[in-house]
C-alpha cells in the first residue's frame, strides 16, 4: 500500500517544479492529497468499467450463441444478440453501458427475469454483512495473538513457542476456506447442531460462515501483527519511553499501539476490501445469500448482466475501500502527508 | 545449492514430514489412475451412498462409485492443474514484472501502479472473470487461474528485478557495454532466480486451493473429469447421508497444501539462514540480579557526594557461539555536578556500558555489578526502573530522530513522565515551556503542538535534553549526543548540555568516540577499550600526559577515530582490535595485538588498573610509573 502510494504520489512531485503548484501544495497539503486519491478512484473504476464491458465483447466466439447453445435457432440468436445490444456499433454500445451503469441500471438478469438492480440490492448488502463480520473477528483475533506473541518471544525469549507459533500459522493458511467451511458445516452444523448449515436466520447463521472466512487469514494476520510489533518494540523511541521511566501499560498503550495502528489500519482496510470480494466461495458453501452466490450462479448460467455487475460492484469496493485506507492513514500519521 | 536445500529440509522434523509428505502424494499422482481407474469408474446401484466401511474407505458416491477410488485417481488432475496455473502465472508474470523493471522511470511507475491496483483484486475474483469469458473446463480453469496469479508474481519479480539492478556489479556491468542479451539472463535472472523459485513453488500450493474452489463451485473442471474440488462438491451434495465423501477429498486437499507449506518454509530458511535458528536468551538473568541486590552494601563514608557509583559492571550476552562480554567488570564513579567523559572506539562497551547503567540494556543481557548505588541508594541498575528514582537519571540518545516518537506531539512526550508523577496539567506545560526555553528552542509553547519531524536534527536534540531535564535528573547520560549532527549544530547541542550542568547542577556522563568533544566538556574522562577501562584521570591530565598507548594513539588521530553510530552489537569481530569475546583472547592485555610498546609480560598477564603518575592506568609499561597499587 505504501509503495503504491509512493508510486501514484510522484507524479504531484514532478508537477511541483513549477512554482504554483508548490506553493498550493505547500499551502493545502489535504487538498492536494483527497485530490490525487479521488483522481485515482475515478481511473481505477473507469478501467473497472471497461473491462466488464470488454469482459463480453471479448470472449471468444459469439456471446449470444455461448448463452443459448449450439442448438438454438438463428432468430433465437439474433433477439439475444440484440437484447445485449451486440447489433449496434461497438462504440454506442460502450457508451451506453457506461452511461447506463453510472445510473446502476445494469438490464435484467437472463435467468431470473428481473432487473439487475433489485438482485444486487437484495444481495450486497448481505456479503457486506458476512466480509464485516468477519473483518472483525480476523482482526481481533490475529491482532491479539499476534502482539501476544510479540511480547512472548521479542529478544529471542521462548524459541520453542516461536517456532511451534511459525509452523502452526502455517498450517492454518494451508486450509483454504472452503474445506474449513465444509468442515465446520459437519461438525457444528451437523453432528452438534450448534448452529445452522444454511441460509440466513441471524446471528446463528452468520457465525459459521464469519468463522470460514475470517480463520485461514488469521495465519497470515497474526504474522504480518508480530513483525510490526517487533519492529516497534526495538525502536528508539520506545527505548527512550522506558528510559523516562513509564509503566509497560502506558509505553504500550501510548507509544507502542498508536505506531503500530498505522500497519494496523492498512491490514484492516486490505483485508476487509480482500473479503468483501472473497467470501464467493464460503457463500456457496452455507447457501448464503450474497453477491458471491448470486456471482457464482450467473457465471454457470451465463447470465452475463448479473456477471458484469457483480464484478463491477465489488471491484468498485475494494477500490474504494482502499482509497478510504489511504485517507485514514493520512489522519492517522499526518506528519507522513506533510513529507509527502 | 542442492545440498543446501536438501540439508535444510530433513534438519527440521517439520521439513522431513513435508517433503516425505509430498513425495507420498507425487508418488500417488502417478500410480493412482494406473492402480484405482477400474474402481473409480465401476458404478454398482445395489451400493449408493454407503457410509465409511472396510471395503469403501470414504464411503460410495450417489452412482455407487468408491470415493476413496475416485480421491486417489483425482491426484493427478488436481496436481497437474496446479501445476499448470502456477507455471501460466509465473511465466506471464515474471516476463511482465521483469519487462517492467527494465522500462523507463516514467513508464514504469505506471505500470508498477497497475499491477498494484490488480493486486488489490481477490484472486478467486479474478479468475471468476475469467471463466466467465473463458467457459469453465479443464484448460480454461489453468489459464483463469494463471493470469489471476499474475500480478503478485509481477510484482515480486519486478521488485527483485529493481533491487538487483541498483547494486554496483551490475551498473558496472552495464557501464562495461555488456550487452542487453547478456546482461539480463547472466547478471539479473541468475541473481534472482533463487527467490522466484521459491515463490513459485508457494504459488503451487496457491493455485491448489484456487483451482480446487472453482471445481468446488462447479465452474472450474467439468464433468466427466474430476479433481479434488469436483469431489469435494459432490460430496459435499451428500453431507447429510455420507460426510465422509466430502471429508476424503477435503483432507487431501489439506494434506497437500501443508505438505508444500512445510517445504517452501524449509526452503526459505535454507535460502535466507538468518531466519533458520532463534535467538537464545539466558536464563537465570533475573536471579543474578536479584542475588547482586541482595548483597550488603556498607556504606562509605567518602560516597557521600557520589551520585553514581558502580563497582565491577560486567554485561554479558550468551549467543550462539558462545558467550560476548562487551562490557568486562568496570568501575564508575560520578561526582556531584561532575561532567564525566567516557571515550572509545566502536565496540568498546561504552553504549552498553550507558544502557546498563540506566537499566535498559536488552532483555536478553546478563548485567552484573558488585556495587550499584544511585544517588545513595543501593540498588542494581535495574533497579533503576522505579519511576520516583528512575526518573532521576535522564537519558540523551545519539539519534534524535528516531528517539522522539513520531506520532505523538512534543508536549505530550515532555510532560508525560511528570504527569505519571503526579504534576498537574498546567504545571507541566509550564515546566515544559521553561524546559525548552532553558535550551533555547525559540517560540516554545507553540513547539509543543509540533511533531518531531517538524523540527531540524539539532532542535530535536536539544528538545532531547528539555525532556530529561523535566524530572530534575540528577544525573544526564549523554550517549554520543552530536554524533548525528552537523559540525556547526554539535557546538550549539554541546554549549546546551554544559548550561544545564552549571545551571542545574546535574551530573552528565558524556559517551563519545570523539576526544575533541570529551575535552572541551569534561572534567574528569575514562577511557575504554574492549569493555574495560584503561585510563581514568582529570581531563588535563589526561589530554596532556597521556599514559595508555591506547590514549595517546586516540589523541594523534583526534577527531576522526569513526563517524560511524557505535552499533549495539556486542562484539567487534576479528581484525585488529582483538574481540570482546572471552573465549579465544589469551590471558594478556587486550590491546597487545596493537600496541607499540608491548612486553613479554603483556601476552600472560591482564594489566588492572594501576595508579600512574597522575590518575590510574591499565598498562604494565605505562609511561610515568609510580607505585603499583
Ligand atoms: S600492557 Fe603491554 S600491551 Fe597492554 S597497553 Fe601496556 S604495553 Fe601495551
Amino acid at each position: 500500500m505504501a509503495e503504491e502510494a509512493a508510486v501514484v504520489s510522484r507524479p504531484t512531485q514532478q508537477l511541483s517544479s513549477r512554482a504554483g503548484w508548490s506553493d498550493i501544495k505547500a499551502r493545502h497539503p489535504w487538498l492536494v492529497f483527497l485530490l490525487s486519491r479521488v483522481a485515482r478512484l475515478v481511473v481505477v473504476c473507469a478501467l473497472l468499467l471497461v473491462g466488464t464491458f470488454l469482459m463480453v465483447r471479448l470472449m471468444p466466439g459469439d456471446p449470444a450463441r455461448r448463452i443459448l447453445g449450439l442448438q438454438a435457432t438463428p432468430e433465437a440468436v439474433e433477439l439475444t444478440r440484440h437484447r445485449l445490444g451486440l447489433d449496434r456499433p461497438q462504440f454506442e454500445q460502450l457508451w451506453s453501458y457506461c452511461w447506463n451503469a453510472l445510473h446502476l441500471d445494469f438490464g435484467e438478469s437472463f435467468s431470473q427475469g428481473v432487473p439487475v438492480r433489485e438482485l444486487i440490492a437484495e444481495r450486497f448488502p448481505k456479503t457486506v454483512e458476512l466480509a464485516a463480520a468477519a473483518t472483525m473477528v480476523l482482526l481481533i483475533v490475529g491482532f491479539g495473538v499476534g502482539t501476544l506473541m510479540a511480547v512472548l518471544t521479542r529478544d529471542g525469549r521462548r524459541p520453542r513457542l516461536d517456532a511451534t507459533y511459525g509452523t502452526s500459522m502455517g498450517a492454518l493458511s494451508a486450509v483454504p476456506d472452503f474445506v474449513l467451511a465444509a468442515l465446520f458445516a459437519v461438525v457444528f452444523g451437523l453432528y452438534l447442531k450448534w448452529f445452522p448449515v444454511a441460509g440466513d436466520n441471524g446471528l446463528s447463521s452468520l457465525t459459521l460462515p464469519t468463522l470460514a472466512v475470517a480463520i485461514p487469514g488469521i495465519g497470515f494476520l497474526s504474522r504480518v501483527v508480530r513483525a510490526e510489533a517487533l519492529d516497534v518494540l526495538s525502536q528508539n523511541y520506545v527505548r527512550t519511553a522506558r528510559a523516562k521511566r513509564l509503566t509497560g501499560r502506558r509505553i504500550y498503550i501510548r507509544h507502542v499501539m498508536p505506531n503500530a495502528a498505522y500497519g494496523g489500519v492498512t491490514l484492516a482496510g486490505v483485508s476487509f476490501a480482500s473479503l468483501v470480494g472473497g467470501t464467493v466461495v464460503v457463500e456457496q458453501v452455507f447457501n448464503w445469500p450474497g453477491m458471491g452466490s448470486a456471482l457464482t450462479s450467473a457465471v454457470v448460467n451465463r447470465d452475463y448482466p448479473v456477471v458484469q455487475a457483480g464484478v463491477l460492484l465489488l471491484g468498485a469496493t475494494v477500490v474504494i475501500v482502499n482509497t478510504l485506507v489511504d485517507v485514514l492513514l493520512a489522519i492517522v500519521d499526518p506528519g507522513a502527508l506533510r513529507e509527502n | 545449492m542442492r545440498n543446501k536445500y536438501l540439508h535444510a529440509l530433513f534438519r527440521t522434523p517439520s521439513g522431513a514430514v513435508g517433503s516425505l509428505t509430498l513425495l507420498l502424494i507425487i508418488a500417488l499422482a502417478v500410480v493412482g489412475p494406473l492402480l484405482w481407474h477400474d474402481a473409480a469408474q465401476a458404478e454398482n446401484v445395489t451400493n449408493l451412498n454407503l457410509g465409511v466401511s472396510r471395503d469403501h474407505l470414504f464411503g460410495t458416491d450417489g452412482l455407487g462409485r468408491d470415493v476413496f477410488a475416485r480421491t486417489m485417481v483425482a491426484t493427478r488432475l488436481s496436481l497437474l492443474l496446479a501445476v499448470g496455473a502456477a507455471v501460466v502465472g509465473a511465466i506471464l508474470g515474471y516476463v511482465v514484472g521483469i519487462v517492467i523493471a527494465v522500462l523507463p522511470a516514467q513508464l514504469r511507475r505506471v505500470c508498477l501502479a497497475a499491477v498494484d491496483v490488480s493486486l488489490s483484486f481477490p484472486v478467486i475474483l479474478l479468475a471468476i472473470v475469467f471463466v466467465a469469458m473463458f467457459g469453465g473446463g479443464t484448460t480454461s480453469t489453468i489459464v483463469a487461474i494463471g493470469i489471476a496469479f499474475a500480478p503478485p508474481l509481477a510484482r515480486l519479480s519486478s521488485n527483485l528485478a529493481l533491487a538487483e539492478s541498483r547494486k554496483e556489479y551490475f551498473r558496472i556491468a552495464r557501464t562495461l557495454g555488456v550487452p542487453t542479451r547478456t546482461l539480463l539472463p547472466r547478471y539479473l535472472l541468475a541473481n534472482i532466480a533463487e527467490p522466484l523459485l521459491l515463490t513459485f513453488f508457494y504459488a503451487i500450493g496457491s493455485a491448489l486451493v484456487a483451482v480446487s474452489a472453482l471445481s468446488f463451485l462447479g465452474i472450474g473442471v467439468q464433468p466427466p473429469s474430476y479433481d479434488w474440488g469436483v469431489l469435494l462438491v459432490n460430496g459435499f451434495t451428500l453431507l447429510y447421508v455420507q460426510p465422509a465423501a466430502a471429508l476424503g477429498p477435503a483432507a487431501m486437499i489439506v494434506v497437500t497444501g501443508i505438505g508444500l507449506a512445510l517445504v517452501g518454509e524449509a526452503s526459505a530458511r535454507a535460502a535466507n539462514p538468518r531466519l533458520a535458528g532463534a535467538r537464545r536468551r539466558t536464563a537465570g538473568d533475573d536471579a543474578q540480579n536479584a542475588q547482586a541486590a541482595a548483597e550488603p552494601t556498607p556504606d562509605d563514608p567518602t560516597s557521600d557526594d557520589l551520585v553514581l557509583d558502580v563497582r565491577d559492571l560486567r554485561v554479558a550476552f550468551d549467543t550462539p557461539a558462545g558467550e560476548v562480554v562487551p562490557v568486562r567488570g568496570i568501575d564508575l564513579r560520578i561526582r556531584k555536578g561532575e561532567v564525566l567523559g567516557l571515550v572509545g572506539e566502536s565496540g568498546s562497551g561504552k553504549s552498553m556500558t550507558a544502557l546498563a547503567i540506566a537499566g535498559l540494556a536488552p532483555a536478553n543481557a546478563r548485567v552484573t555489578t558488585e556495587r550499584c548505588r544511585f544517588l545513595g541508594h543501593a540498588g542494581t541498575p535495574a533497579g533503576l526502573r522505579s519511576r520516583r528514582i528512575g526518573q532521576r537519571l535522564a537519558m540523551v540518545f545519539q539519534d534524535p530522530a528516531t528517539s522522539l516518537n513520531p506520532a505523538m506531539r512534543l508536549g505530550t512526550q515532555m510532560t508525560e513522565a511528570v504527569r505519571a508523577g503526579g504534576v498537574g496539567r498546567r504545571e507541566a506545560v509550564e515546566r515544559a515551556v521553561e524546559r525548552l526555553t532553558d535550551v533555547r528552542i525559540p517560540a516554545p509553547a507553540s513547539r509543543l503542538r509540533d511533531f518531531a519531524n517538524q523540527l531540524s536534527g539539532g532542535q530535536r536534540q536539544r528538545v532531547m535534553i528539555a525532556m530529561g531535564l523535566m524530572t530534575e535528573p540528577a544525573l544526564i547520560v549523554a550517549d554520543e549526543p552530536t554524533t548525528a549532527l552537523d559540525v556547526t549544530v554539535q557546538a550549539q547541542v554541546l554549549s546546551v548540555l554544559r548550561d544545564v550542568n552549571v545551571r542545574s547542577g546535574a551530573s552528565v556522563l558524556l559517551i563519545s568516540h570523539d576526544m575533541s568533544v570529551i575535552a572541551q566538556m569534561c572534567s574528569k574522562v575514562a577511557v575504554m577499550y574492549a569493555g574495560a577501562i584503561v585510563e581514568y584521570g582529570d581531563t588535563a591530565d589526561v589530554v596532556h600526559r597521556p599514559q595508555h598507548p591506547y590514549t595517546r594513539a586516540l589523541l594523534a588521530s583526534v577527531i576522526t577515530l569513526d563517524h560511524s553510530a557505535e552499533s549495539e552489537a556486542p562484539a567487534e569481530p576479528g581484525g585488529v582490535a582483538p574481540s570482546a569475546d572471552g573465549r579465544n583472547r589469551p590471558g594478556g592485555c587486550s590491546y597487545l595485538a596493537r600496541c607499540p610498546i608491548a612486553s613479554e609480560r603483556c601476552a600472560d598477564e591482564i594489566p588492572p588498573l594501576m595508579q600512574g603518575a597522575a590518575g590510574e592506568v591499565a598498562c604494565w609499561n605505562m609511561a610515568d610509573k609510580e607505585q603499583l597499587v
